[in-house]
C-alpha cells in the first residue's frame, strides 16, 4: 500500500497536509528554522499584521496554568510596511503558501491591510482575527457579536479576491450563529477557536498576575471545548475550517478533523516541542495506514458524515 | 539552537531548595556561552505542567560533553526535575539568547549576584579566567540567608574572591548585596570598572542606577516566564529604551541601562 495522501484543498488553497501554525505561535517563520521552518507546514499563518506598528501589553504576558497557558500579548507587530520589507521576502523562499492573519482597531483598517496585502503575490489567502482577547478596541469586539463579526467580513471581501478565513472567538453564547453570519458575508473559510478569557492571581501579590489582567487561555486544558465547537459549527456551515485548541499529539489533530476540520493549527503546542508538527504528520499517515485509509479527507468529519 | 534529549548524570540537592544537575549534551556543550540559558523539561509527554523551564548554564565541560545547571524549586516544573534520578532523560531546548560581553577594556570586573542568579556569572568568571586572566574578577553574592549561598567552594577554586551579603545577617554583611559592592568599590584599593549582574529585578534596578550614577558601564541578565524560549511568542518581553525586547533573543544579557526597570 502507497503513502496516503495528506494534501486537502482549504478554500481553495492547496495544502500538501492539513497541519498549520496558529497565528501568533511562530512569528512570520524565521524564529523556528532550526526545527520547524516553513516547508514543513501545510500553509503558514502569521503573526497578525496591523496597519501600523503595534507596541504590545506589558509584560507580564504570560503565566501557566493547569495544562495550559494565559496569554496577553496584545498583538504586537511592526505594521503591515515591515511585514512586507522583512517577512514577506524570507517567506517568498519557500513553496508553502503563506496566510496573513490581519488585526485591526477599526474596520477600515482591516480592509486597508487586506487591499495592501493583495497585492503581494506571495500573500495566498488571509485569516481575519476578530478574536483576540487582548486588545481593548478591535479584535473580539467584533467577534462576539454576528452583526459586527460580518460586518468586518463584507468590508475586507470588498477589497481582496483572495480566500478569506475568519477566526472566531469561543467567548460567545452561540458560536455557530457567528459562523454562519461570517459565512454569509462571504468568509471562504472558518478558523477556530482562539483563547478563552481567563486569568490568574499571584495570592502574596494580592492581584492579577497578567499585566493586563486578563488573558487568553490556550493549550491542552481547552481542547475539549475548542473540539465541540469545530463539531458543532462545521455540520452548520459549508466552508471549511481549521481546527485549534490545544492540539499537542496525533490524537487530537485526527479528533479535529473527525469532528469535521479540513486543516489543523499547532500553537501552544509548538512551545512544547518544535518538532510537533514533523511528528503529528507522520503520525496521521502512520494512523491512515493502519486503518485503511488512502486518503485523509475520507477521515474528515467522519463521526458525524 | 538544537533540541535534545539528555541523560542526567548527577541530581545534586545543593541546599534546602537547590539542585545541582547535570547531563550529557554535547552539541549544547560546544555551543555554549556564559549568559545563555537551555529550556529544560522532565519529559516530552507530560502536558501539565506544560511548559520548559528556562535555567542559566552553570558549568560546561567541553571534553565530556556534559553541561551542569542549578535551579530552585519554585513550582511544579522544577520541582519534577527536581525529582529526576541520575539516567533519566530530560528536554532540553539551546543554548538560547546573548551572551555576557568580556568588557573588552575592563581591568576590574564586579560580578553581582542575588540569589538564584549565581550560576551563570561562575560560567562568566570561569571562561574570563582562561580568556582574559590579567582581568582582576571580584564577586558580590547576596541572598536571603546563609543556606542560599551555593557553591562557594567552586568560587574559592576559581581563585576568585567572595563578599557575601545575606538579609538575616546569617552569613557574611547583613543587608542588601548592591550596598556591600558599593562599601568595597569605595573603600577597596581600587575602584571597579564593569559590572556584570544576575538576580531578582529589584537587585538589578539597583545595580543599573550604581551604574549610571558611579558611570560604570556593565550588563544584566534578566529572569522572565517563557513559553517559546526561541522568540516567537512574545511572551517574555522587558521594556527597554528600544521598545518591548525579546528576553529570549535579545536577552537575557542586557547592556546596563538598556533595560528600563
Amino acid at each position: 500500500m502507497g503513502e496516503p495522501r495528506m494534501a486537502v484543498n482549504l478554500a481553495g488553497l492547496k495544502l500538501s497536509n492539513p497541519l498549520l501554525p496558529a497565528s501568533g505561535t511562530y512569528g512570520y517563520g524565521k524564529e523556528y528554522l532550526p526545527f520547524c521552518g516553513p516547508e514543513v507546514w501545510g500553509a503558514v499563518v502569521t503573526k497578525g499584521v496591523s496597519l501600523e506598528r503595534w507596541p504590545g501589553n506589558p509584560p507580564p504576558r504570560i503565566y501557566e496554568t493547569p495544562a495550559g497557558m494565559l496569554n496577553a500579548i496584545g498583538l504586537q507587530n511592526p505594521g503591515v510596511q515591515h511585514f512586507m520589507e522583512e517577512a514577506l521576502p524570507f517567506l517568498r523562499q519557500y513553496q508553502t503558501p503563506v496566510i496573513v492573519n490581519i488585526v485591526g482597531k477599526t474596520i477600515e483598517e482591516y480592509a486597508a491591510v487586506a487591499e495592501i496585502l493583495s497585492e503581494r503575490s506571495e500573500v495566498k489567502a488571509f485569516e481575519l482575527n476578530i478574536s483576540c482577547p487582548n486588545v481593548k478596541e478591535g479584535g473580539i469586539a467584533f467577534g462576539t457579536c454576528p452583526e459586527s463579526a460580518a460586518a468586518v467580513t463584507k468590508a475586507v471581501r470588498q477589497v481582496t479576491n483572495l480566500p478569506l478565513i475568519v477566526k472566531l472567538s469561543p467567548n460567545v453564547t452561540d458560536i455557530v450563529a457567528i459562523a454562519r453570519s461570517v459565512e454569509a458575508a462571504g468568509a471562504d473559510g472558518l478558523s477556530l477557536i482562539n483563547t478563552l478569557l481567563g486569568m490568574a492571581i499571584d495570592v502574596k501579590k494580592r492581584q492579577p498576575v497578567l499585566a493586563n489582567t486578563m488573558g487568553g487561555l490556550s493549550g491542552p486544558a481547552i481542547k475539549p471545548v475548542a473540539l465541540r465547537m469545530v463539531w458543532q459549527v462545521a455540520q452548520a456551515v459549508q466552508i471549511p475550517i481549521i481546527g485549534m485548541g490545544g492540539i499537542t499529539s496525533t490524537q487530537a489533530a485526527l479528533e479535529f478533523i473527525m469532528a469535521g476540520a479540513t486543516a489543523v493549527a499547532i500553537g501552544t503546542g509548538l512551545f512544547k516541542d518544535p518538532r510537533l508538527p514533523t511528528k503529528i504528520i507522520a503520525g496521521i499517515k502512520g494512523f491512515l495506514v493502519e486503518e485503511g485509509f488512502q486518503d485523509i479527507n475520507e477521515i474528515r468529519g467522519i463521526t458525524w458524515r | 539552537m538544537v533540541q535534545t534529549e539528555a541523560v542526567m548524570l548527577e541530581n545534586q540537592l545543593l541546599a534546602p531548595g537547590y539542585h545541582l544537575i547535570r547531563v550529557a549534551a554535547p552539541a549544547i556543550a560546544r555551543a555554549a556561552q556564559p549568559g545563555q540559558f537551555l529550556q529544560v523539561r522532565r519529559s516530552l509527554l507530560t502536558e501539565d505542567p506544560l511548559l520548559s523551564r528556562p535555567i542559566s548554564i552553570y558549568r560546561v565541560d567541553q571534553a565530556r560533553g556534559e553541561v551542569s545547571l542549578i535551579f530552585r524549586i519554585v513550582g511544579r516544573g522544577t520541582e519534577l526535575l527536581a525529582q529526576a534520578t541520575v539516567g533519566d532523560t530530560l528536554g532540553l531546548l539551546g543554548p538560547a539568547g546573548t551572551a555576557f560581553a568580556k568588557g573588552e577594556t575592563a581591568q576590574r570586573v564586579a560580578l553581582i549576584a542575588g540569589g538564584i542568579g549565581m550560576p551563570p556569572l561562575y560560567f562568566f568568571a570561569h571562561r574570563l579566567k582562561e580568556a582574559a586572566p590579567q582581568k582582576d574578577l571580584t564577586l558580590f553574592y547576596g541572598a536571603a540567608g546563609a543556606t542560599d549561598l551555593l557553591e562557594l567552594t567552586a568560587w574559592q577554586a576559581l581563585q576568585v574572591p567572595v563578599y557575601t551579603a545575606t538579609m538575616d545577617g546569617s552569613k557574611g554583611a547583613q543587608g542588601l548585596v548592591t550596598d556591600l559592592f558599593m562599601t568595597e568599590h569605595q573603600g577597596g584599593r581600587q575602584p571597579f570598572d564593569y559590572l556584570v549582574a544576575c538576580g531578582p529585578e529589584p537587585m538589578l534596578k539597583a545595580v543599573a542606577d550604581l551604574g549610571k550614577s558611579l558611570g560604570i558601564p556593565g550588563q544584566v541578565s534578566l529572569e522572565a516566564h517563557m513559553a517559546c524560549g526561541v522568540g516567537a511568542c512574545l511572551g517574555c518581553v522587558c521594556q527597554t529604551k528600544q521598545g518591548y525586547q525579546r528576553v529570549c533573543v535579545e536577552g537575557p544579557v542586557f547592556n546596563l541601562g538598556e533595560v528600563t526597570f
